[in-house]
């Protein structure tokens, strides 16, 4: 391959990426203006707040309680090395609250219902269910969009906060049967070290990352076309998709929030 | 429930205040390609109010395509389509189709039902406007038209996955006719089913179309079906209107097209028996 076609190829996939950022983004603008209208539908709002927060729950406990684990091995066996045991409980609870609680519950949730919101709109949109939501006079955007876009940005926090308990939790294990530090003042020690900030330096972030998976699994399911084999495509881009960007913009956001 | 579509250009379209005598639905020449490959090449029609049109032809040769543009699925990329003396093709927002698709029932080929909801949510969706109805008048509605198009209420409960082809057509008919549309459009509505179950629904459209009075629009390559249900019949071919009038005078025609279609669509079986018109 010479210069000049490696050249070409960089440039083609600049300017793709570009299409694509710039399309998501009037989708996701096009979706968020109509939020301030009617008509709202409130059932279909409440099935994916279902469907996204509480069925997501176990997933979510099992990854923080073993983020929580690892976290509590790995810091009590460095910081005994330096005689600074008393202070896994703080490294632990910042950790959780401020990068891993809202990004494990994001990269979760991402592959889980990113990926459930893409097939689910890509089906119905090779078999023409959503053209048969058009005829009847019902805008697919309110109807199908607006309540999975919106129930993700409402549930992403819900489930950090839950995940960064848990894994707190399982710090709280490991400083127990590792350091034989007592539960109560585990306790303690991370209500002391975790500020209002750093939570909600978290939690500001989910709410972005809940509309990243919202918006990027309905704009594949909306783009889906060729059958079968492209709700398939549609899923897997959507999950890799919503996770790098959800990376990436975890960047932009940390700078931000510290 | 005033139905009826929402002023501007609707009002009192459907009421009886237009000519009598001026078409319901209008095409001039109408064309759509799709990238480089034309699909319509300049279509020319029209469907006189309280008529059924069956539009006959091959497989891709822009029939579904066509009657999509009835409901702004697709857009002309050339010429008028005029329902009720209004230029739709003109419409540029989708919200501008929304009273007009409030009096059109389009039947999808392949049913499209919506796999997550029963057959009772299904056929009550196009209700999903009146926030004044009660579940009782709502059930009451939908029992009335699953009892129109043959079914009980049995299935109310069941998912789409649960039924027969012919009993999906069935449940997306009843859809269909939910808003008790003035116009009615069915896309291959016998595709995909059995000939048994294709002559029930051949069947029960033409009941339907005796009832209700309404300007329908056939879409189909089933020549039995077009015998059953039609007044006019049309022949596309290549993108193009090559002839139309009622079905006996087709069979019978000179044109080079027309003939060469009844002759393949025999040869094929696709008019499943003895062609009685």
């Amino acid at each position: 391959m010479g210069a000049d076609s490696r050249i070409r190829a960089v440039g083609r996939l600049v300017l793709e990426t570009a299409q694509y950022l710039g399309e998501l983004s009037l989708f996701t603008t096009d979706s968020l203006r109509r939020l301030g209208s009617r008509p709202f539908y409130v059932g279909p709002l409440i099935q994916q707040m279902e469907a996204l927060g509480i069925r997501s729950l176990p997933l979510v406990t099992v990854a923080a309680l073993s983020i929580g684990l690892v976290m509590g091995m790995q810091t009590s066996g460095i910081l005994v090395r330096f005689g600074s045991a008393h202070y896994m409980a703080s490294i632990v609870g910042l950790s959780m609250v401020r990068e891993l609680g809202p990004m494990i519950t994001a990269l979760m949730v991402a592959g889980r219902c990113g990926s459930g919101i893409s097939a689910e709109l890509g089906s119905m949109k090779v078999t023409r269910q959503i053209d048969a939501m058009r005829v009847c006079a019902v805008d697919p955007m309110r109807y199908l969009v607006i309540p999975r876009v919106l129930a993700s940005i409402l549930c992403l926090p819900l489930l950090t906060v839950w995940s960064d308990v848990v894994g707190v939790a399982g710090g709280m294990v490991i400083g127990a049967t590792h350091l034989g530090i007592e539960p109560a003042s585990y306790i303690q020690m991370t209500v002391r070290s975790v500020s209002l900030q750093d939570f909600g330096a978290g939690l500001s972030k989910t709410l972005v990352f809940g509309l990243i998976i919202g918006a990027v699994g309905c704009f594949h399911g909306f783009r889906t076309m060729r059958g079968t084999a492209g709700v398939g495509r549609s899923t897997t881009t959507a999950v890799v998709a919503s996770s790098l960007l959800i990376v990436l913009a975890d960047i932009f956001l940390t700078r931000l929030t510290l | 429930m005033d139905s009826s579509p929402r002023g501007g250009p609707w009002k009192g379209l459907f009421r009886g205040r237009g000519k009598a005598s001026s078409p319901m639905i209008v095409f001039r020449g109408v064309r759509k390609s799709f990238g480089s490959i034309p699909v319509l090449r300049g279509v020319d029609l029209e469907v006189s109010p309280g008529e059924t049109l069956t539009v006959l032809g091959r497989s891709g040769t822009g029939k579904s395509v066509l009657v999509s543009m009835l409901v702004g699925l697709e857009r002309p990329d050339e010429g008028s389509i005029c329902i009720g003396g209004v230029e739709v093709s003109r419409f540029k927002r989708e919200e501008d189709w929304y009273p007009l698709r409030m009096k059109i029932g389009f039947l999808f080929q392949g049913s499209a039902l919506y796999d997550s909801m029963t057959v009772l949510e299904n056929v009550a969706f196009p209700l999903i406007h009146r926030g004044d109805l009660s579940r009782e008048d709502v059930l009451s509605l939908v029992r009335r038209r699953l009892r129109q198009v043959e079914l009980d209420e049995s299935v109310e409960e069941k998912y789409p996955s649960e039924l027969s082809g012919g009993m999906q057509r069935r449940v997306a008919l009843a859809r269909t006719l939910m808003l008790s549309p003035k116009i009615l459009i069915y896309d291959e509505p016998t595709a995909g089913l059995d000939p048994i179950t294709s002559d029930g629904i051949g069947q029960l459209i033409r009941h339907i179309q005796r009832r209700s009075r309404a300007t329908s629009v056939v879409v189909t390559h089933d020549v039995r079906l077009a015998a059953r249900v039609s007044n006019r019949v049309a022949v596309l071919e290549e993108g193009r209107v090559i002839q139309v009038g009622p079905l006996a005078e087709l069979v019978r025609s000179d044109h080079a097209g027309v003939r060469a279609f009844f002759r393949r669509s025999g040869g094929r079986g696709e008019t499943r028996g003895p062609l009685r018109v």
